[in-house]
């Protein structure tokens, strides 16, 4: 990978984190809980903010979540939010 | 009484509970019929199934240990298709009069040995069952929404209520995977004659400068270990909702003791209902950030 494209890679990333924290920051009293894992175990986010995060991003990102992205590992946090986007978006 | 093995359950009223309803029915392997009069209203209840299916499959709430394989709601606009139902769950709005005329007519068409079960935030149940001509079978069930990952119903008995009635409710909702609670018949039972005073308090300190939103729910949240604090639980169930409510409450228990705050009440008129109009206590427009 060159220099070029692991940088667009990093600006899309950081684009991509950016949403969706302004997103997700609706459903949460407190905005630094979205730093943690077990935003989904954890109970950060209730269920109903799980299911509009979904359509958020296929809306937001143009990508498709399939059932067998489904996976409690994909959405737990904004790290795990971001990189799923990611190889969606690559894919 | 019913010693079927197969259950069938109808949901009458397909609005966000009816649809939470029948998806968390139909993914547990139960027989469903999904009634409401208004097409409108199925269409948009089976894109809230599908969506309610995602979020299952995400949180793992439809996974091992259900009774069957997923089934498909049947979808009508007759209550008379409900007739082969063991149990009926009634979700229409929280209007005593609509309930009533509603279990009027669902009385008619079921026979004496199915179960009816009123899904309601308030409304005392006895009323109700004494509007028909079955008072026995007619009893309280108060869902959570989402109706899959909630685990606990609050199941209300009035002094009419047979026993085997409570029993094969009991016992589908353990087919249901849910557990249960049974209180007494009082306006609000437990949970809403508590939570519609901290909601209700909690809209009035707003208005006295006392605290923002996200003070308030963080401060459930942390020192009481509420999961959600009670703005934020408001613009969930829809202010709406709340106000109506506190109304039924007021003309239970007196306007000194439940009479819906002026905040909420603006709220209300200006359309701000919550999550579902995008604009609560919090705002959930596209690019909104926390009120």
């Amino acid at each position: 990978m060159s220099s070029n494209q692991t940088a667009a890679g990093t600006t899309q990333a950081a684009t991509v984190r950016a949403a969706v924290t302004r997103f997700l920051a609706r459903y949460v009293d407190d905005t630094t809980l979205l730093q943690q894992h077990g935003l989904l175990t954890g109970g950060v986010l209730d269920s109903l903010a799980a299911v509009e995060l979904l359509a958020h991003l296929e809306r937001q990102f143009g990508i498709t979540v399939d059932n067998e992205d489904l996976e409690i590992d994909n959405f737990d946090s904004v790290d795990a939010i971001v990189a799923f986007v990611a190889r969606k978006a690559a894919a | 009484m019913n010693t079927t093995t197969t259950t069938t359950v109808g949901v009458v009223g397909a609005g966000v509970m009816g649809a939470s309803l029948a998806h968390a029915l139909t993914a547990r392997g139960i027989d469903t019929v999904l009634q409401d009069t208004d097409p409108a209203a199925l269409d948009e209840a089976m894109h809230r199934i599908a969506a309610a299916g995602r979020l299952a499959r995400l949180t793992g709430a439809a996974g091992p240990g259900r009774p069957g394989p997923a089934r498909q709601a049947r979808l009508t606009g007759e209550l008379t298709e409900l007739a082969g139902c063991d149990l009926v769950i009634e979700n229409v709005t929280e209007d005593p009069a609509v309930k009533r005329s509603v279990h009027q007519r669902l009385d008619a068409v079921l026979p004496a040995t199915a179960v009816v079960a009123v899904n309601t935030s308030a409304v005392p149940i006895s009323d109700l069952a004494l509007a028909t001509g079955h008072p026995e079978r007619v009893i309280g069930a108060h869902f959570m929404n989402p109706v899959a990952t909630s685990t606990m119903v609050e199941v209300v008995r009035t002094p009419y209520v047979a026993q085997w009635a409570l029993d094969r409710l009991l016992e589908i909702l353990g087919q249901f995977g849910k557990e249960s609670v049974v209180v007494a018949d009082a306006a609000g039972f437990v949970i809403n004659r508590c939570l519609m005073i901290f909601i209700n308090e909690a809209a009035a300190l707003l208005d006295d400068g006392v605290a923002t939103p996200q003070q308030v729910d963080r401060l459930f949240r942390g020192c009481l270990g509420h999961r959600t604090g009670p703005l934020r639980t408001a613009d969930i169930i829809g202010l709406d909702t709340v106000v109506r409510t506190l109304d039924v409450l007021r003309d239970q228990y007196g306007p000194e003791r439940f009479t819906p705050s002026d905040r909420l009440l603006r709220m209300v008129a200006a359309g701000q209902h919550g999550r579902k109009t995008g604009q609560g206590f919090y705002s959930y427009t596209t690019d909104g950030a926390a009120a």
